[in-house]
């Protein structure tokens, strides 16, 4: 990865130079739009551009350079902030197509509110990201527009469904980007592709716009390369919302208590039957040890806990999960949604 | 357990051509998903089990008032004649 570049900045950085008048945005989009020109053919993490992101960067710099010392705290905290979206949440404007040929050319006439919110912080749609087809999936291999690459090693996957935007940001193609989790479509490919990833609590954030497959289980999810980029984000895009009432109440996170050095007073569970479990690879399992050790010496506390009716998590999101995509996808079924293709009843009869 | 036969039959039903082995394929898989229905069926879950539920900050309708639809949410149908949208014949 090319850590010395400045597309590898974070968010937070990325915006303070903004500000501070030392990076134009426009250029630093153009930058980006390059090396997704140059580079993106071997990964394969993004389906569309945004051909208006330019536009867009300049009206930023035009603001940048208009407002002296206007840091009006929300509405600007993403400043120019290069924005990678799961091709399965609304973007107005953008083909959405859950990388599925039967929405190839269907083009959203809203965004997302979690779009509409991040915009409103400054940040600016590059592209939809790659995807397993309708979230399902844990690969990226299952798209109608071709496997995405894990851009560590491009022989392997870069894990699922929200393998695009995790493979745009551990390649720079992207500053932060958003995914969905349904059993884990966030939290893997973060994990493959060795960057952040947030599953938040089902509820917290809005679902309008993140097009369904299991929405009893489904929350957009968060992706950046720092955890200080993840509550920036997050604090953009909590809140209730009319459009979806299965928000739960407002919550923020206060930035400056994001302290790298200590964890004292948090507590985190580690579950039994997940740690001791036949099924982890031991390389995983000592990686898992590590990460806890550290935390146990940033003065957190860690507690194990027991679930045993972890036993029937599997069966149990299986059961939901595909009542649900069965109900969700019913309406492709060729009347309401269709593809035109000359070859539709051929052989059937 | 479901039989090679029943899911030729589904893939007729949804209209998807499917070869020979695909058909064993699947028919595999959903017996493998069937399996872990019949893992739930295990538990007991009494009826005095409380379900959860989110909270909710505001009320839960809005007032029903019509509202238009905005003119370009027709943009993606593919073809319209007049007021209506042309669908493909059914049957």
């Amino acid at each position: 990865m090319v850590r010395s570049s400045r597309l590898a900045l974070n968010a937070y950085e990325l915006v303070e130079e903004v500000k501070s008048g030392s990076i134009s945005v426009e250029d630093y989009i153009a930058s980006m739009l390059e090396r997704i020109e140059s580079i993106d053919k071997r990964i394969n993490a993004y389906i569309t551009i945004n051909h208006h992101a330019l536009d867009e960067a300049r009206i930023m710099d035009k603001m940048v350079k208009s407002s002296s010392s206007n840091s009006n705290g929300y509405r600007s905290t993403l400043l120019g902030v290069p924005l990678a979206v799961k091709d399965n949440i609304s973007t107005e404007g953008i083909r959405t197509t859950c990388s599925s040929r039967m929405l190839e050319d269907y083009v959203p006439v809203y965004d997302a509110t979690v779009v509409k919110r991040l915009k409103g912080a400054g940040a600016i749609v590059i592209g939809k990201t790659n995807m397993d087809e309708f979230g399902m999936g844990s690969t990226t291999e299952f798209s109608a527009f071709g496997v995405t690459h894990n851009p560590w090693d491009e022989e392997r996957v870069a894990g699922g469904s929200s393998g695009g935007s995790a493979a745009s940001l551990a390649s720079c193609m992207a500053s932060i980007a958003l995914g969905s989790d349904t059993g884990g479509s966030v939290r893997c490919p973060a994990s493959f592709c060795s960057i952040y990833g947030l599953k938040p609590t089902y509820g917290l954030l809005s679902r309008y716009g993140l097009i369904s497959y299991a929405n009893s289980l489904e929350c957009i999810g968060l992706m950046a390369r720092s955890a200080v980029d993840l509550a920036l984000m997050l604090n953009a895009v909590v809140g209730s919302d009319m459009q979806n009432d299965h928000t739960s109440i407002d919550s923020s996170i206060d930035i400056k208590s994001i302290n790298s050095t200590s964890l004292k007073g948090m507590r985190f569970a580690i579950v039994r039957e997940i740690i001791e479990s036949d099924a982890i690879d031991e390389p995983v399992r000592d990686s898992m040890l590590d990460a806890i050790a550290s935390v146990e010496q940033l003065d957190a506390v860690v507690e194990e806990v027991s679930l045993p009716s972890l036993r029937y998590a599997l069966a149990s999101y299986y059961t939901i999960a595909m009542a649900e995509a069965s109900s969700n996808l019913a309406r492709y079924d060729g009347i309401r949604v269709w593809l035109y293709t000359t070859a539709r009843w051929d052989g059937m009869e | 357990m479901v039989s090679v036969e029943e899911v030729r039959h589904l893939a007729h039903l949804a209209r998807i051509g499917m070869k020979d082995e695909e058909l064993r394929l699947y028919a595999e898989q959903i017996n493998e998903i069937i399996e872990y229905f019949n893992m739930l069926d295990e538990l007991e879950i009494g009826n005095d089990v409380e379900p959860y539920r989110m909270s909710r900050g505001y009320k839960e309708m809005r007032d029903d008032i019509p509202v238009a639809f905005p003119a370009d949410m027709l943009s993606n149908a593919k073809s319209m004649k007049g007021r209506f949208i042309k669908a493909p014949k059914m049957g």
